[in-house]
């Protein structure tokens, strides 16, 4: 019995002194435990950063708690990184939230895309159940357009929505999985990593289409390497031309502040480890062994380092319009009945 | 077999060592074990397998060290193990803690070899298994499982449906899901917005009567421990007896834990209740004041519910069980990714998986044998230092959270309330019951609702769920019409 003592005393002796040894950098992530992106970049990251990185899980309602945890403490820990979810970007549009994307300094992020699946033997067209997660909102809205077809007015496809559509709320990511799997769902989103490493997997489950990666040069979304069949293209084939309207620009706006905020990694603006952390984040996403782990398990998405997030963040700004803001609020109140507040200060007119 | 041994025994040894020692911690258990793992996972990385070994290492013994906190210090190490507190704690008070450790042990032992060999046999099986599990089965089951607590021993199963009721209502408080910014039922208190913690409730009703009652003297002290090892052996011979009660247990534990989305914290409860109803010509102790069955019962259901919380976890990568979202993060971490087919397909993965989970089983066992006779020393001490020594420790304890004076006023009121309970003679396991499936009942119910508000007696198409209906309706015509061998109140 001592000597198995004396063993654990000494392995966490050991632990303790190596670790100690070591610089040691947590990142806060707002949900729970099992962030497959999170776990992938950390892993590769260590290894250029010659520091440990640990996560600190922070969960709450629409990943906001972690978040506004983060402006108002984490953020004053030098040693903090804070990985902001698609889920905040969405709030930021939308939500009471405490934070700002303004008030950071960005180490780096992966420009995404979402994967919209469903089961084999389903139509949607004859009814559509999802479940609700953080960050869902956009891919559901993308699902109206692609089950109802062109319309005209918003109340047009509220219409279509409140026949068609169950949108179930209050499961976790594992029940949505399940559910969908089970066959009580019959469409599902899911972000890439999600989708190639567990989604896809699951019995009867198929690839509908992608949201596409947002091009950054000409603010236009281009097909997923990874995924080639876009919204876009899955609607002109359905409908027999391209989506257009109110409802789909104030779609895209959303879509964009989810998709390209999707995995953001920021620090306080006068950290003083931010240098190190975005070149070894760059010497990571260069090297060939990591880059390959990144591409199988990741996808093949765009990573954009340093300043370069602040100008992606001006560019989704211009997008913002007080039309689009004031359609997305009508939507979120009116069909998903989700409580959310109208900024305009958003807007750049 | 030896070649993995000689592999994988130190870390082996290290994870059974490190996850018994929060076993026996009472604010800990298998969970807190396995979070204080993650800034250790980049070690790891060298030999992923190395994971596979020490979390199943920390979840076994974790949870067979969670049994001596319930016994010896009648505070649950882990929710598994609270229903074992019910009779383990008084066995331990009359000097027989060797004897109720050891046959909880065998119990935990047994029904975990067998699961976890039915875990490898049945997994081919398990996916066409889990699909009979829809919203409308889940929803029944947990029925079928408040229906247990409330009307099988129970004696008053009026006061066991409003004791569950004020539990669903106190699990409720605090976030409405989904909705930020939004609070249920905190009375202007902040303290409340996060919710209630469950060690404070099940420490506060459950243990804290009983302990603060031994602090005023009207509690008999522990008698004196006569021979250790001839208790022992005769934990081992009770297990054997009652090997029906551990079967059960088992059988409770295992459809439960291979379930995903019930989480643990019923099935012992459950065992416990179904071993309380099934009376013995020999039963001489009545339950809840120290039958060793009432130890039995529910041990076998808390080992073989964490081995079948393996199979949606292995198969889908959706955690069976709480303790299974931090395994399947700990192994993604070292790049295992449960559920892929990558995985599935990898025999090596299995063959660890079983050797860690076999050569964990028995090395907790043997060093378990060992501690009985260091833990049970502690119910030896004087009643004069042990009780004051046990209420430090559970207010201590339950006063983690913040540690600030709204943990201590939160474990007043829930020890008020155990206090009232029990002279009110209300089910206050019903209660936790409630505080602990109150999150579940309102997730689940509002899917079945929201999923088939427009079908609602769906169930009655549903062979599985027409199966649970049925069970539900005999257990109540069963309770109320057979009144022998029910407790009077827990």
């Amino acid at each position: 019995m001592k000597r198995l003592l004396l063993i654990i005393m000494t392995y966490f002796l050991v632990n303790v002194s190596f670790a100690s040894a070591k610089d040691k950098f947590t990142t806060i992530a707002p949900q729970n435990p099992n962030q497959p992106w999170l776990e992938v970049v950390n892993r590769e990251w260590t290894k250029k950063l010659d520091a440990e990185l640990v996560i600190k899980y922070h969960p709450g309602a629409k990943d906001i708690p972690g978040a506004n945890a983060w402006e108002k403490e984490y953020q004053h820990d030098p040693k903090n990184i804070m990985l902001l979810h698609g889920g905040n970007a969405e709030s930021y549009l939308l939500d009471e939230i405490e934070y700002d994307y303004k008030n950071y300094a960005y180490v780096g992020l992966q420009n995404l895309s979402q994967v919209v699946g469903k089961k084999k033997d389903s139509d949607p067209e004859k009814g559509v159940k999802i479940a609700y997660s953080s960050g869902s909102n956009p891919s559901v809205m993308s699902i109206v357009m692609m089950v109802c077809g062109p319309k005209t007015t918003l109340d047009e496809y509220l219409k279509c929505y409140n026949e068609k559509f169950t949108y179930v709320t209050g499961l976790n990511n594992a029940e949505i999985a399940l559910s969908f799997a089970r066959g009580e769902t019959n469409v599902t989103r899911n972000p890439p990593p999600k989708w190639n490493l567990e989604i896809s997997q699951l019995p009867g489950a198929e690839f509908w289409y992608s949201h596409g990666i947002l091009d950054l040069k000409t603010g236009k979304i281009v097909k997923d390497p990874n995924y080639p069949v876009t919204f876009e293209d899955a609607f002109e084939k359905r409908w027999g031309k391209k989506p257009s309207g109110d409802f789909y620009d104030a779609y895209l706006l959303l879509r964009n502040h989810r998709d390209v905020f999707q995995r953001v990694l920021a620090v306080k603006k006068d950290n003083p480890h931010l240098p190190k952390l975005r070149s070894t984040l760059q010497a990571t996403i260069n090297d060939a062994e990591s880059g390959k782990v990144f591409k199988e398990k990741l996808g093949d998405y765009p990573w954009h380092t340093g300043d370069e997030v602040m100008k992606l963040f001006e560019i989704l700004k211009k997008q913002t319009t007080d039309k689009n803001l004031k359609t997305l609020v009508w939507w979120h109140e009116n069909a998903f009945k989700q409580k959310v507040v109208y900024k305009p200060q958003l807007a750049k007119n | 077999m030896i070649e993995l041994l000689t592999q994988y025994l130190p870390i082996l040894l290290i994870g059974v060592g490190y996850g018994f020692l929060f076993g026996l911690i009472p604010v800990a258990g298998a969970q807190v074990a396995l979070i204080a793992l993650f800034p250790y996972a980049e070690h790891f990385m060298g030999d992923p397998y190395s994971m596979v070994v020490m979390t199943t290492a920390v979840v076994i013994s974790a949870t067979i060290g969670d049994m001596f906190s319930s016994v010896v210090l009648n505070i649950p190490g882990g929710a598994g193990s609270a229903a074992t507190m019910i009779d383990g704690f008084p066995m331990a008070k009359r000097g027989e803690a060797a004897r109720a450790l050891s046959a909880g042990l065998c119990s935990a032992a047994a029904q975990s070899l067998i699961w976890g060999f039915l875990f490898i046999v049945l997994l081919p099986y398990y996916v066409k298994i889990v699909y009979l599990f829809g919203m409308p089965e889940m929803l029944l089951f947990l029925i079928l499982a408040m229906t247990v607590i409330c009307f099988v021993s129970n004696k008053y199963w009026i006061r066991g449906i409003v004791a569950l009721v004020f539990g669903i209502c106190v699990g409720l408080i605090g976030e409405v899901p989904e909705v930020v910014g939004e609070y249920r039922w905190t009375f202007g208190w902040d303290y409340l917005k996060s919710g209630i913690e469950i060690l404070p409730v099940m420490a506060g009703v459950l243990a804290m009567p009983e302990i603060i009652e031994g602090v005023l003297g009207k509690t008999k002290a522990a008698t004196k421990i006569k021979n250790t090892w001839a208790q022992m052996w005769q934990g081992v011979k009770d297990c054997w007896k009652y090997r029906w009660d551990s079967f059960r247990g088992g059988v409770v534990g295992g459809i439960i834990g291979a379930l995903p989305g019930l989480g643990g914290g019923i099935g012992d409860y459950i065992a416990y209740s179904l071993t309380a109803i099934n009376k013995r010509k020999d039963d001489k102790v009545p339950f809840g004041k120290g039958n060793v069955r009432g130890v039995i019962g529910p041990e076998g259901a808390n080992l073989s519910h964490k081995a079948t919380a393996y199979f949606p976890t292995v198969l889908f990568g959706i955690p069976g069980a709480p303790f299974e979202i931090l395994v399947l993060a700990l192994l993604a971490y070292v790049g295992l990714d449960l559920g892929s087919p990558r995985l599935l397909a990898n025999q090596d993965f299995f063959t660890v998986l079983s050797f860690g989970y076999m050569a964990a089983l028995l090395v907790t066992v043997i060093i378990s044998i060992f501690f009985i006779r260091y833990a049970i020393k502690l119910t030896q001490i004087p009643k004069k230092i042990w009780f004051p020594f046990l209420l430090i420790v559970i207010v201590w304890s339950c006063t983690r959270h913040t540690g600030g004076w709204n943990d201590y006023i939160i474990l007043g009121i829930f020890c008020a309330i155990g206090f009232i309970m029990r002279y009110l003679k209300m089910n206050r396991v019903a209660f936790l019951i409630g505080f602990v499936l109150a999150a579940k009942i309102e997730k689940i119910g509002g899917a079945y609702w929201q999923l088939y508000h427009k079908e609602p007696f769906i169930f009655l198409t549903r062979p599985m769920s027409l199966f649970l209906l049925i069970t539900i309706i005999c257990i109540i015509i069963y309770a109320l019409r057979f009144k022998g061998n029910k407790i009077e109140y827990y």
